[in-house]
């Protein structure tokens, strides 16, 4: 039995063992000989997430190290133009005599720098700072030694220009949501404070609480700079904003809010589901003459949540509603949350709209429970 | 008898119903203003209780008590206590982090595109190594009240789950399984306070827990064998195989026992901890591994921490998860010692896992007793049809979710296939282990999860460097390590009364250190990476709401 024992446990541990070195070693892709190529390789991938953040004191700093060791020079430097902002083997004084040019240019300079390679950082077409390459006095320069400071120099812009345009992205992505906060109606404000209105004499206690509501919903839907809520916190300000509008149609708005507790710790973009409500009762009340039933509910699919709004209103063609995800239908709230749920989770995930012509329309909304990166 | 499978009727269809409309019924319905309401910690504890309160805990415990004496008592130790190491280093960052599943935190803490499909392959492990006991507790339970063969209720419950899951398909609503927590509560502390009341004390039986073997009494015992059985005389000494059928004991002899149970004195029998066996201090702390960091990688009692609202909620009901489970675990231990004074047969058949069912009848003839066994009956269905509906969702959703995720509109054909497919292994390992302790099962499938998600969660929230490959491969030799130690059990057929039997029982005192050391090993031989705005995720407390 021990001996069975001792067998399988060696074989175990000898398997571990052998997917430790498998796992752990580095792949020998190359031959010895190139390990120079795969050194730089690695100094050049290493770089490239830290500038990728744009080019400051902090990102420079971080990447002065690997640029140290893919020019191979005796020091480095990156300035912005004016000021150093990172430089790493050699003093950062008197450096007046570093030219400043559009080109790459090798210049003699004083002692302790020598031979020096300086190299412009273009970005859009725009010089943004300068790469310079110190070799000492009594290193001979050779041609590679230009060739591989100007391709590091171009490394460099490219990865800062990659940054702006993340920076881009994220400027349309905030845009968007601006676009989309511009568009709760100021129709609905208007109404809102009429409703407050009439009963300010009538019922005084209520048109105060309605106004703090409303201030409430304002702040939460103009104001607030967060990309990403918690449903609950999000249906906590839809609720708000129904509260308003039954002030407004009494008893002709009837709401049904029933959602599965479990799903009110997902992650959505804030004003998702405004705007579906607020289409909804749009869409269902306003253009109905008797009551009309508004259902907002949420059901767990275990990986996934299903939000639905639901309205008795007068619906519309199967036409109409493709345009409507489309942003070519009047109003554009619902192309608007559709694009950025597609944009956060995917194209498996976003709205999807089901109507019939005088039976109502239903607006469905697929949000995963996780995804990694989108936190409230 | 019939009382017992009418109540056991009534639980499989109420929990069949259950899955049906529960859905429907246990959503917040309101008008208005009350959505955004979040489940409060009680509720949460106590769905978490019921989802984890398995056939091990129900059964298992006590029969492992009643075979070897007080030392099995560790397993309820570890069961709760697992929640402590959640509690201290895991509950809250996770939550914060906001991940759903374990394949979730994985591919978000270690970006690699391997990531997600190892972690759900070893979920599909632990699941599958988990729904054992429990099917093994339906042949258990069904083989008590109605004299079916074991296959029966191990065919009959694996195939009403399967159709449960793959035509009701959710996972049990929050309120539902904090409702099944009371149920099983109900069902183990009614009859065994019951029938303490009732018997006013052991005072007669008081020498079964002194240094006398248990014996027959002044009138002999008759055992009813359903196969031929190995018997130890302990009188004699001798060992010798018995035919199936009736077996007459004359009286005042030491009762004798079955293949893989030693006679064991009072005074052994309750004494926590021995030299050697069942009681040996490397099997308890081995077992005490597994469970105190197991606990942490099951599947499906971690996306149950998804309905906390915060971090601290989440800690919060960790807290409340220790007290119920503390006070339930209080009564296997009353099953355990009346089984040593009421139903001393098992000792012939085997039949340990049997003796929550038995000891009612047994200690309380008529029908009160028979009232009892129908309560309990009704509680062990309980747990492992919740259990096993748990873990065959957790199955075929990993599967249509993470393994083969495809379009959407295929992915519930998937679940519902895969929700049948998936409960095929488990029910034959179920078959082909049927002199398995149920307890002894589960603490594989801790042994399991200690070894790949606990040190997948501890180093992954708690040190920045892990690397993915060193997860990984840390996983990896974890899993293998374990399942090859229980295999080799299995084949082997050892006996826990060596240091290498005991370690082949419940492996994790190897396989912990194992997995923990590959990861920190191989992790430490690669470059640091920047993941501070992950473990900014998982440890910045939430700001305060305004």
């Amino acid at each position: 039995m021990d001996v069975l024992l001792g067998v399988l446990l060696g074989v175990v541990l000898s398997a571990s063992v052998f997917a430790v070195s498998r796992l752990a070693a580095p792949r020998r892709v190359l031959a010895p000989g190139e390990e120079g190529v795969r050194a730089a390789l690695h100094a050049a991938a290493a770089t490239l997430p830290h500038l990728r953040k744009g080019l400051t004191r902090e990102s420079a700093g971080k990447a002065i190290g690997h640029l140290h060791a893919l020019t191979q020079a005796a020091g480095v430097l990156i300035d912005d133009g004016e000021s150093v902002l990172a430089s790493d083997g050699m003093p950062t004084k008197d450096l007046g005599w570093l030219p400043d040019s559009e080109r790459v240019e090798v210049v003699r300079g004083p002692e302790p720098f020598g031979n020096t390679v300086v190299a412009p950082l273009i970005v859009g077409g725009e010089r943004i700072g300068r790469l310079a390459a110190f070799y000492g006095p009594e290193r001979r320069l050779r041609p590679e030694d230009t060739r591989v400071v100007s391709e590091v120099a171009a490394l460099v812009s490219a990865q800062v220009e990659l940054s702006a345009l993340a920076e881009q992205e994220e400027r349309l992505a905030q845009a968007e949501l601006r676009a989309l906060r511009a568009q709760i109606s100021p129709h609905f404000i208007y109404n809102a404070l009429a409703a407050v209105a009439n009963s300010i004499h009538t019922k005084p206690e209520e048109a105060r609480e309605l106004l703090t509501e409303f201030a409430e919903f304002t702040r939460y839907a103009f104001r607030g700079n967060r990309s990403y809520v918690t449903l609950a916190d999000e249906l906590h300000y839809v609720e708000k904003y129904l509260r308003l509008e039954q002030a407004r149609f009494g008893d002709r708005l009837q709401v049904r809010v029933s959602v599965a507790p479990e799903v009110l710790t997902a992650v959505v973009p804030v004003l998702s589901m405004q705007p579906l409500v607020e289409n909804a009762v749009r869409h269902g009340v306003e253009k109905a003459v008797g009551p009309c039933r508004v259902e907002i509910l949420g059901a767990d699919l275990d990986t996934d949540v299903e939000l639905t709004v639901r309205d008795g209103g007068a619906g519309m063609t199967a036409e109409a509603a493709t345009a409507a995800l489309e942003g070519r239908g009047e109003g554009i709230g619902l192309a608007n949350v559709h694009a950025r749920l597609q944009s956060t989770f995917g194209p498996e995930y976003g709205l999807e709209v089901q109507s019939t012509p005088g039976e109502g329309t239903v607006v469905k909304m697929l949000v995963p429970k996780f995804r990694a990166g989108v936190r409230a | 008898m019939t009382l017992s499978i009418l109540a056991v009727v009534a639980v499989t269809g109420a929990a069949l119903g259950i899955g049906t409309y529960g859905v429907k019924l246990a959503r917040t319905t309101s008008d208005l203003f009350v959505a955004s309401r979040a489940v409060s910690p009680w509720w949460n504890a106590a769905a978490i209780s019921g989802e984890y309160l398995s056939a091990a805990s129900f059964l298992g415990v006590s029969g492992l008590m009643l075979k070897f004496g007080a030392s099995a008592l560790w397993l309820p130790v570890g069961f709760t206590a697992g929640y402590l190491t959640l509690l201290l280093f895991v509950a809250a960052p996770l939550r914060r982090f906001g991940s759903y599943t374990i394949p979730d935190f994985a591919e978000a803490r270690l970006p690699a595109p391997y990531m997600r499909l190892l972690a759900a392959g070893i979920v599909l492990l632990i699941s599958g190594c988990y729904l054992v006991p429990q099917l093994k507790g339906a042949g258990v339970t069904l083989r008590a009240i109605t004299d079916a063969p074991y296959w029966v209720g191990v065919a009959i419950v694996s195939l009403i789950v399967a159709l449960n899951v793959g035509l009701g398909g959710m996972r049990g609503v929050t309120y539902v399984q904090a409702f099944q927590y009371w149920v099983k509560m109900f069902a183990i502390a009614l009859p065994a306070l019951l029938l303490l009341i009732h018997l006013g004390g052991l005072s007669a039986r008081a020498a079964l827990f002194g240094a006398e073997l248990p014996t027959t009494g002044p009138s002999g015992m008759t055992v009813e064998l359903d196969k031929p059985t190995t018997l130890t005389f302990p009188d004699t000494g001798e060992t010798r195989t018995v035919p199936a059928g009736e077996l007459r004991i004359p009286p005042d002899t030491s009762i004798p026992v079955a293949d893989g149970i030693d006679a064991q004195t009072g005074d052994e029998w309750s004494r926590p901890v021995a030299e050697s066996g069942r009681g040996s201090p490397l099997l308890i702390y081995s077992l005490l591994l597994a469970t105190f960091l197991g606990t942490m990688g099951l599947p499906h009692i971690l996306v149950r921490f998804y309905t906390n609202p915060d971090g601290s909620a989440a800690r919060r009901t960790t807290v409340r998860v220790l007290g119920l489970l503390g006070v339930f675990y209080l009564f296997p231990a009353v099953y355990g010692l009346l089984g040593r004074a009421f139903t001393p047969e098992l000792y012939v058949t085997g039949d340990t896992d049997s003796v929550v069912l038995r000891v009612p009848a047994a200690a309380w003839p008529g029908p009160m007793g028979d009232i009892l066994a129908a309560i309990v009956a009704a509680g062990a269905f309980a747990a492992f049809m919740s259990t096993a509906s748990g873990l065959l969702v957790s199955i075929a959703g990993t599967v249509s979710h993470d393994v083969l995720p495809g379009r959407r509109s295929r992915r519930r054909a998937r679940f519902r296939l895969v929700s049948v497919l998936g409960m095929i292994p488990p029910a034959l390992l179920a078959l082909a282990t049927p002199d398995v302790d149920i307890s002894v099962l589960v603490g594989w499938a801790f042994a399991l999860a200690a070894s790949t998600f606990c040190p997948l969660l501890l180093l992954g929230v708690w040190w920045p460097r892990l690397s993915a490959t060193g997860a990984a491969a840390g996983m990896l030799a974890g899993a293998t390590v374990a399942t090859g130690m229980i295999a080799a059990g299995l084949i082997g057929d050892v006996s826990e009364d060596t240091a290498a039997g005991a370690i082949l029982t419940q492996p994790a005192a190897v396989s912990v250190p194992i997995a923990f050391a590959t990861m920190i090993a191989i992790s430490l031989r690669q470059a640091p990476r920047n993941v501070s705005a992950v473990m900014a995720a998982l440890h910045v407390p939430e700001p305060v709401s305004p």
